[in-house]
């Protein structure tokens, strides 16, 4: 068996348990510590290292949370506190991306008792929740006694963690408004729960390929560098060869996405009649400003009503110019066409007026392009 | 239809581009014939533009297909004609060595090229839907529209409401007035499609810089990771400005560097038509005036002492630059001086308060690093910069990187310190910065890959 058989041999050995063990497990245990390392508090009246725990009395509300830096998924949290008054509390958070200042919380109630009790925490019901959350603690209410013992994070096993990273190294984005500036590439996630909301939530709950590409190639070149001396300019060679093979399969996941687009559009909109065409995230607008100028040309102003301002009221400017937008704040008096997109608040009533809330805000007219519900048209008589 | 408008329109610039380079060349012709039709058509949609915007601010024409044809057909016919009637005086464009290439680089090459022809469909597909993406219906589009609608330059599109675009160079946005005009109507995909011809143009360039120090294989593998830079090619399929750019500093640094590598009659010849390309970047974005043309001035200074240029040719040299920039940068800045325009990109470089943005650096190395915008271009390029330092110093390749490395790293003290910074934490600024330089990191990447791999028996080393 050759040296490279036996790196390989040795490698699915040491990994074999990590990939087989059901649940990945993380445990702050403060029971028997020396000293409280990576904890902060704040507004407590006492806090005291025991063998039993981490002692905490407050007469006003205060807080401790843990610099946390977790690298698994999670979906419970079990915390093992004992507390002789019991009282309220809040666990908190702080997602990656949030300002200092910012928590995402969830209310808990600590029973009283003075035997262990535990506290469990199904996150799979909270989407706000991110294992890869910098701060976690929690805020106890005043007039608590308690000891927290430990908190138990743990996630769906590790062959998931296995699996997931290379399934979502295939799963593409679609276009975006952000798209032209940057492109999130390659993604990997660890769980279902993860795998599920990629792409629906931003910044994606996941981490860069890149990153393993890096290890990758900082990997060849340590073994490049080693051969080297035996086998010379192959072993550059070698590397570079390695280098291309990342290259090309990174191309290929990236050029997939791109194509990808174009098929989207194709399917979404090149291939439909006007009323079912959807174009990438803006839905039936795009179409819907393409039908509109037919009542704009000609005119130099119209009134245009929709449910938000951007996008739509620049593309609506730039598809209907030189027609120019106006908004109910300005002087609407002598403005024949009324463009109104994806708002149902907006009515006709029996003398054929545009109504907001009851009041009127039109002349009489008629609607000339009934696009969908909440979205015509309205050309006054 | 409508599509055929297009290689009409690209006509006539291409064609005075082409003659306004022969010209430069002089005696000497440096470009490869296809070579000069590409750069032509490049540099000839904003050399015409540019005279349009002249002839039109000054009040002789209007935008209309009357004026901007005008325009055209009387630079063309006289350019083109002089060029004509000189053909026997002027000599042979140089050729490209004839090579074979081995089995497997055939196939190799007619996957590759299947793939990038595959990614070029889906761009134009994705280049001629509805507008969609903001600056396309603010600004580079938007403006084209008006021009074409009112027949004239205007600065707002809604009386008495600044959005800030007022100030970026009008080139490309006439360039899709020109496009609807010839078509009569304003058109979408049509005034669109020239961002994918724009993107061709780059990579055609790349392989011709390339070919013209290194063998067949290697300036296609130079296409091949041009093509493959995943923001790059958004950009060839959304019709933004900053690829045209890209190419107009790519043209402008590279005939620079090849200046510096050759001597005599050929280095003239670069210096000509580089110092031409080199004014007309003022008329692209906003950027070029501010970060690009300082750092080409500077190392066009260092290369002249650094190439031993002799005093006559530092002369003709200044000369050139001179008179070229004085030519596009006076009329530029005095249109904007005249008319108020901000000399930032959208935002007033005075009104700037410099105090340090945290957050900045991870933002960039995120970009930079962790997304899928450049596929694993940074670590290569800087990789081969640390490992080739010597050549990377000491040969003219530091033209190439010299420049790179200064407008990189320059962009990062604004974005750190100005408020600008909210561009880099966004990423919807710090991204287009190295979409300019990345033809020309594929090119220094090419020659720094070639001089580490290539086989001594191959040809003339950079």
């Amino acid at each position: 068996m050759n040296r490279l058989s036996l790196f390989f041999l040795g490698l699915v050995i040491l990994t074999t348990p990590a990939v087989c063990a059901a649940k990945n497990v993380t445990v702050w245990d403060l029971q028997n510590q020396d000293k409280l390392e990576g904890w902060n508090t704040v507004n407590l009246t006492s806090v005291q290292l025991m063998p039993q725990g981490l002692s905490i009395q407050t007469d006003t509300a205060g807080q401790i949370v843990k610099v946390s830096k977790l690298r698994h998924s999670v979906d419970t949290i079990s915390t093992t506190y004992t507390s002789p008054t019991g009282g309220k509390g809040i666990f908190i958070w702080r997602a990656p991306g949030m300002k200092e200042d910012e928590v995402y919380q969830v209310p808990v109630d600590f029973v009283a008792s003075s035997t262990p009790q535990q506290l469990v925490l199904n996150m799979n019901k909270v989407p706000e929740w991110n294992a890869r959350s910098d701060r976690i603690g929690f805020v106890l209410m005043p007039n608590i006694d308690f000891v927290l013992q430990k908190m138990e994070f743990s996630g769906e096993s590790s062959t998931n963690a296995f699996v997931y990273p290379f399934k979502t190294f295939f799963t593409l984005d679609q276009a975006r408004a952000y798209s032209i500036n940057f492109l999130w590439g390659p993604l990997m996630t660890y769980s279902a729960n993860q795998y599920a909301a990629l792409f629906t939530e931003f910044p994606p709950v996941a981490d860069s390929w890149n990153i393993g590409f890096y290890y990758i190639l900082g990997l060849g070149l340590i073994l490049a560098l080693w051969r080297k001396r035996r086998i010379g300019r192959k072993a550059v060679t070698a590397f570079f060869v390695l280098f291309a093979c990342l290259w090309i399969l990174y191309d290929a996941r990236m050029g997939a996405e791109i194509i990808s687009y174009a098929n989207t559009d194709i399917k979404t909109w090149w291939s439909k009649p006007y009323e079912l065409k959807d174009y990438r995230d803006r839905g039936s607008f795009a179409a819907f400003s393409q039908l509109v100028t037919e009542y704009t040309e000609g005119k130099e102003n119209y009134v245009f009503l929709a449910s938000h301002g951007w996008p739509f009221w620049s593309t609506l400017l730039y598809t209907a110019y030189p027609a120019l937008p106006v908004t109910l704040d300005n002087a609407t008096d002598d403005i024949e066409t009324w463009v109104v997109y994806n708002r149902r608040d907006i009515q006709i009533d029996e003398s054929g007026r545009l109504t907001l809330g009851g009041e009127v805000i039109s002349p009489p007219g008629d609607v000339m392009l009934n696009f969908e519900p909440g979205s015509f048209v309205f050309l006054t008589r | 239809m409508t599509y055929l408008w297009l290689p009409l329109g690209l006509a006539l610039p291409t064609i005075i581009g082409w003659s306004v380079l022969r010209i430069l060349e002089g005696k000497t012709p440096v470009l490869f014939q296809a070579e000069r039709i590409v750069a032509g058509l490049c540099i000839g949609i904003i050399g015409t533009m540019f005279d349009t915007f002249i002839l039109h601010i000054i009040g002789v024409i209007d935008l209309s297909l009357i004026g901007m044809l005008s325009v055209q057909l009387f630079s063309a016919v006289l350019l083109g004609g002089y060029c004509f009637f000189k053909r026997n005086e002027l000599p042979k464009s140089p050729k490209q060595r004839v090579e074979k290439l081995l089995l497997w680089q055939k196939i190799l090459t007619g996957i590759l090229g299947l793939w990038i022809a595959a990614k070029l469909v889906a761009g134009f597909i994705f280049l001629i839907g509805p507008p969609y993406y903001d600056d396309v219906m603010n600004n580079w589009n938007m403006r084209g529209k008006a021009f074409f609608v009112q027949q004239e330059l205007i600065l707002e599109i809604e009386p008495g409401k600044d959005n800030g675009v007022a100030s970026y160079p009008q080139a490309v946005p006439m360039m899709k007035t020109w496009l609807a005009n010839l078509n009569g109507d304003w058109h979408e995909g049509l005034v669109n499609s020239v961002h994918i011809v724009w993107y061709i143009c780059a990579l055609a360039l790349v392989f011709f810089a390339l070919r013209r120090l290194l063998s067949l294989p290697w300036a296609m593998l130079g296409v091949y990771l041009l093509s493959s830079i995943p923001l790059y090619s958004m950009h060839g399929m959304i019709a933004y400005a900053d690829l045209y750019l890209s190419i107009l500093i790519f043209l402008s640094v590279s005939w620079l560097f090849f200046a510096v590598q050759n001597t005599g009659a050929v280095r003239m010849s670069f210096i000509r038509i580089a110092s031409l390309v080199t004014a007309l970047l003022v008329f692209s974005k906003n950027e070029a005036l501010l970060l690009h043309l300082p750092p080409i001035v500077l190392i066009l200074v260092v290369g002249m002492f650094f190439a031993k240029f002799t005093p006559s040719e530092k002369k003709q040299t200044i000369a050139w630059y001179g008179v070229f920039i004085m030519a596009c940068i006076i009329p530029w800045i005095a249109f904007k001086w005249h008319y108020g325009l901000t000399f930032g990109n959208a935002k007033s470089i005075s009104s700037f308060d410099i105090e340090w943005h945290a957050g900045v650096l991870s933002a960039i190395k995120f970009n930079t690093l962790l997304e899928g915008n450049w596929n694993l271009l940074p670590v290569l390029f800087v990789g081969l910069c640390l490992t080739q330092w010597k050549r990377v110093l000491f040969t003219p390749m530091n033209i190439l990187i010299g420049f790179i490395v200064i407008v990189w790293l320059g962009q990062l003290p604004i974005y750190m310190f100005t408020s600008l910074y909210i561009e880099a934490l966004n990423q919807t600024g710090y991204a287009r910065g190295l979409i300019h330089l990345t033809p020309l990191i594929v090119m220094s990447t090419t020659l720094l890959l070639h001089s580490i791999l290539h086989r001594k028996t191959d040809e003339v080393s950079v």
